[in-house]
């Protein structure tokens, strides 16, 4: 079956099985700029997508995924034993994790969200000098220092998210309420070293998979939430770390200065109840 | 060439490193690998190049030594309670050696169950063991482990070692 829309962005093929569904500029509104640096990283200006994939599936539901990617209260618990780890030996600055409390999250109107780390994570070897060598001869160093300034986590609402740490693409597919299944997808920034490339995507072996070092352990949390969610007693779950301190961006965005809040998880329910409402109309 | 290593002593090299991961005596078992250790679970299909494409495992002996920390980490939630194994290596083949017959190519086949929480997957595949003997010992420098099913939708929780 045909999808009856497909329109594509800097290269990102989107389909939708719903005919009425708004035109892609308007759907994707300020994420266009997001989807633009992403893809600007690369000296070429285009990226590469085929590296090969890694899928899970889970017991547990979507949404918990997407939760799981624009929260940054998890992490040092939920990954303690990996960050207790080197990172494949990197004496990198991920190690100590930057402060939390200067993590930005933004919750756009249609679901997506943003989250960026001020600080860009990866070590500065000879590696890394390597590819900032190549951006600045395709650009200019003030264009490659604002575009490697710091980097984001990207969620495209529904099922669409970005790692820009890791060179990394993740496609969440629902299959019922209780089974997901994540394709993971690394990508080479056309035009930087190949040695800086094939490290990235090493990388997104080391934590990514199933068998990886960071993501069971999401995995895990996200399975036993799933089966607290089961309880009958408490009807509700509160999400409002951060409400009282958030802010307006210019277009409209929902604005929160630390990581730890639940801005963006707010911004993904808020979608979800418009969707639904719309659905029952 | 035939290189003379008794087969009988290649599959008992392979018993014991399937006894020792299934007892999750991991830091015996990295006792038994090389310093230049290839371990490699490539995904969606045996044929791709980890170096450039994503597999589901692909650690040399510092990322292995980090694994291995991690997984016995006491905060290792994906391994509370940590999955229980039991293993079949069957249908030994050696492959090659060099011409000293210090290294040797084994192949064999394997069939994996894993219970955790009250829940038995099964897991099967290929093992491809290059074994190099170290002071009169044999000794992992690369294992590789063709999932017949890599190109699936894998369990979420593949945190033991295979």
């Amino acid at each position: 079956m045909p999808a009856p829309r497909v329109a594509s962005y800097r290269g990102f093929v989107f389909a939708s099985l719903n005919p009425a569904s708004e035109d892609l500029d308007a759907y994707l509104g300020p994420m266009r700029g997001h989807l633009d640096a992403i893809v600007d990283r690369a000296p070429a200006g285009r990226i590469d997508v085929r590296c090969g994939t890694v899928k899970y599936g889970y017991p547990g539901n979507w949404k918990l995924q997407c939760e799981n990617f624009m929260d940054h209260y998890h992490a040092p618990f939920t990954h303690e034993s990996a960050f207790a780890q080197r990172f494949r030996g990197d004496e990198r600055e991920k190690v100590e994790q930057p402060a939390r409390d200067a993590i930005e999250l933004r919750a756009y109107a249609r679901g997506h969200s943003a989250m960026y780390h001020p600080k860009e994570t990866r070590p500065r070897d000879a590696v890394h000098g390597g590819y900032l060598d190549a951006l600045v001869a395709s650009r200019d160093q003030e264009a490659a220092e604002r575009l490697l300034a710091g980097d984001y986590n990207l969620h495209v609402y529904p099922n669409l998210i970005f790692h820009e740490t890791s060179q990394s693409i993740r496609v969440i597919r629902p299959v019922a309420v209780d089974r997901t299944e994540v394709y993971v997808f690394p990508y080479r920034l056309v035009g930087a070293p190949d040695d800086f490339n094939d490290r990235n995507v090493q990388k997104v072996s080391w934590w990514a998979s199933s068998a990886g070092t960071g993501q069971p352990d999401d995995l895990e949390a996200f399975v036993r939430v799933q089966e607290g969610l089961q309880a009958e007693g408490p009807e509700w779950v509160l999400m409002a770390r951060g409400l009282h301190h958030e802010r307006r961006g210019p277009a409209g965005e929902r604005i929160s200065g630390a990581g730890t809040d639940e801005t963006a998880l707010r911004g993904q329910y808020r979608r979800w109840r418009e969707l639904l409402a719309r659905e029952s109309a | 060439m035939t290189p003379d290593v008794p087969i009988r002593e290649v599959e008992d090299f392979l018993y014991r490193e399937a006894a020792l991961l299934d007892a999750r005596r991991y830091d015996d078992w990295l006792a038994l690998v090389t310093d230049d250790v290839r371990y490699w679970i490539p995904s969606g299909s045996d044929d791709v190049d980890p170096t450039r494409a994503i597999s589901v495992v692909y650690d040399d002996r510092r990322a292995l030594a980090e694994r291995v920390a991690r997984i016995q980490h006491p905060a290792a939630h994906c391994q509370t309670p940590p999955p229980r194994t039991s293993r079949m290596v069957t249908n030994v083949r050696l492959d090659g050696a060099d011409l000293s017959g210090d290294e040797i190519h084994v192949d064999s086949v394997f069939a994996l169950f894993a219970s955790r929480l009250g829940e038995q997957h099964t897991f099967g595949g290929r093992y491809a063991h290059r074994l190099r003997r170290v002071d009169g010992s044999w000794h992992i420098a690369a294992k590789h482990v063709y999932l017949v099913n890599n190109d699936a939708v894998l369990h979420y929780n593949l945190t033991f070692l295979f």
